[in-house]
């Protein structure tokens, strides 16, 4: 299932054409830079972040795809993508048929929640919270295999590409210690010790190279309540008292992880309902996203009324339990769905182990009526995630129609931005993609028929 | 033993999802994958459908600017109306349309004439903002007195 889920979507990630935004500057910066050191070492000058291995993978991929832009970013996109799906279900550990239905839920949850289009919806030009999700995954098999001095090592030199690549990656040194403190062993306490004091350098590093340490509200505007604030308000509003903002993010990345609600800090749905027209999809949303976390928490506790040695799949369930929050505090400047992307990947995790726990309990019910009522929720809980997966072919189409059409103003982008190339070279390159993206042949969401907006999306 | 009911409860959809994807598979071999089909439409039609990028291409394909076309029921009206691209952009109310399709060549002074007499029969402040910004430099004040919107 996940091979078939996997090829699927990357044919919809490799449809959309590079994108414009975010993205065409960067590919700009690539051509001009002479070698992927001079891109690392020049994205560490003055920079307002440190992520020298963003800069210099965008390089990297430029030099290698020679020429051949949109093969070579896409084309890294969709291997990523296909890592992600291999190291998610390896992460699994299947090894019964309660395992492999506990798996398949799993799969419909990792991809229907509203985090995972982030994975795929766009690149700048790389996806890098696909990339950030695929180390962490790769983290924790090195965690879960049975280690050896070339796991430390591996899981060191993750360790580095993540965290040099978004602050995001700095996650992974969170799954790594989770999965040692419950006990998985892959990693060793050397190789624990080793990724921590490399934590240690980045924070040192940052000190040193960052111009601020701590983003201002002024950057960027930022869901609060029912509205998008702009920078201006955000200043006026918290600027005497940050903690309050900072609070509220933590605090609605967790919510919006567990409940799919608020979405980028905003409670959309509340606002859809005061309204009066609230979608189907939200409901869809709301609903499997309240079952499932209850499903998990009624699992846990059932699980810590049990005790005994924990399984795999425990684990998986008290590394998520590490991830999640973590992953909402690194979300308290600014929040928004795809920074918690990661946390969703552990969150699935933690839906697999609770379904494993619901298919044990309902299993042996020894009233048939009681069973078959398990049965019918259980059911109706997989139908919901099963229609949120199917969403993500939707979601990329329009993705698709959306940057195509980018394009369009690509030229009076680039100069409004004063960053119309100055080379021929660079001429042709933009040119080059903007006819491939011209050319795409893209379905039209207008001619889409309107039930499909209203079941399916983001 | 342990019923497989609540295992094939939780299944079944994902299960279902994944041969879904099977399917979807075969159909993009066969080049008519659901989600990715397109569906033809001619110059105004794109225009009315906020469609720019379409516009463009068909434009750079040698498309002329000023003959009508058939806008089908439905995208615009309920009805079928035969309109240029411009009025189609114009009645869709999509300023970037327009203004996509005034930047795709070098703008005759008749061209843009036309389009000013479109967006001068619209209530739109914004799409005339986008006209009168590409006034060409010979073009004369135009004259609408004879011009009727279409829809």
């Amino acid at each position: 299932m996940a091979a078939l889920l996997a090829v699927t979507m990357a044919y919809d990630v490799w449809r959309v054409p590079v994108q414009v935004y975010d993205s065409l500057i960067e590919i700009l910066d690539a051509q001009r830079s002479p070698s992927v050191a001079a891109s690392f070492r020049g994205s560490l000058d003055g920079a307002a972040y440190l992520r020298p291995a963003r800069i210099a993978q965008i390089k990297a991929i430029y030099d290698v795809s020679g020429g051949h832009l949109r093969a070579g970013y896409r084309g890294f996109h969709v291997a990523l993508l296909l890592a992600f799906f291999w190291l998610f279900a390896r992460a699994l550990r299947v090894e019964s048929g309660r395992d492999a239905a506990a798996a398949v839920f799993a799969l419909s949850v990792v991809t229907g929640l509203h985090t995972f289009p982030s994975f795929m919806r766009e690149a700048f030009p790389i996806n890098h919270f696909l990339e950030i999700a695929v180390l962490g995954l790769a983290a924790l098999n090195l965690a879960q295999s049975r280690g050896g001095w070339w796991a430390d090592a591996a899981a060191a030199l993750v360790f580095a590409l993540a965290a040099l690549t978004l602050e995001s990656g700095l996650l992974v040194w969170v799954v790594v210690a989770a999965a040692w403190a419950s006990g998985c062993r892959g990693i060793s306490t050397r190789g624990v010790v080793l990724v921590t004091a490399l934590l240690a350098g980045y924070f040192v590093l940052r000190l040193e190279v960052l111009t601020a340490s701590v983003p201002s509200l002024a950057e960027r505007s930022s869901g609060f309540l029912f509205d998008r604030l702009e920078p201006d308000e955000l200043q006026r509003r918290f600027g005497d008292a940050p903690l309050v903002f900072y609070a509220y993010n933590v605090g609605t990345s967790l919510l919006g992880v567990l409940l799919s609600e608020p979405r980028d800090g905003v409670f959309a749905a509340v606002r859809s309902w005061l309204d009066g027209d609230v979608l189907p999809r939200t409901y869809v949303a709301l609903t499997s996203s309240a079952l499932t976390s209850a499903l998990i928490a009624w699992a846990l506790w059932r699980r810590v009324r049990q005790g005994g040695p924990l399984d795999a799949a425990d684990r998986l369930t008290l590394v998520a339990a590490a991830v999640i929050p973590a992953n909402a505090v690194l979300a308290f400047a600014y929040t928004k769905d795809e920074i918690m992307a990661f946390a969703g990947v552990f969150y699935a995790f933690a839906a697999y182990a609770a379904a494993r726990v619901a298919i044990a309990r309902a299993g042996t019910l020894r009233r048939p009526g009681a069973a078959l009522v398990a049965s019918l929720v259980l059911l109706t809980i997989a139908s919901l995630w099963a229609i949120r997966s199917v969403s993500v072919h939707h979601v990329m189409s329009r993705q698709a129609f959306r940057v195509r059409n980018d394009w369009v103003e690509a030229p009076a982008f680039l100069r409004s931005e004063k960053r119309w190339p100055a080379t021929p070279a660079g001429v042709a390159l933009v040119e080059s993609l903007r006819t491939q993206a011209l050319d795409a042949p893209v379905r039209n969401p207008q001619l889409v028929s309107e039930w499909n907006n209203r079941w399916f999306g983001d | 033993m342990p019923s497989r009911l609540p295992a094939l409860a939780l299944a079944i959809p994902g299960m279902v999802v994944a041969l879904g994807s099977a399917g979807l598979g075969l159909m993009t071999l066969a080049g008519v994958n659901p989600f990715w089909s397109e569906q033809p439409v001619n110059i105004s039609e794109a225009a009315a459908l906020r469609d720019s990028a379409t516009v463009l291409r068909l434009i750079q394909r040698g498309e002329d600017l000023a003959p009508a076309h058939r806008v089908r029921a439905g995208v615009l009206f309920d009805r079928a109306v035969t309109l240029t691209p411009v009025e189609a952009a114009v009645a869709a109310r999509r300023a970037e349309v327009v203004d996509a399709i005034l930047s795709s060549r070098r703008l005759e002074a008749t061209d843009w004439q036309r389009a000013f007499c479109v967006a001068a029969a619209a209530p739109d402040e914004d799409i005339r903002e986008v006209v009168n910004a590409h006034r060409p430099a010979d073009a004369t004040d135009a004259d609408c007195a004879g011009y009727t919107r279409p829809w």
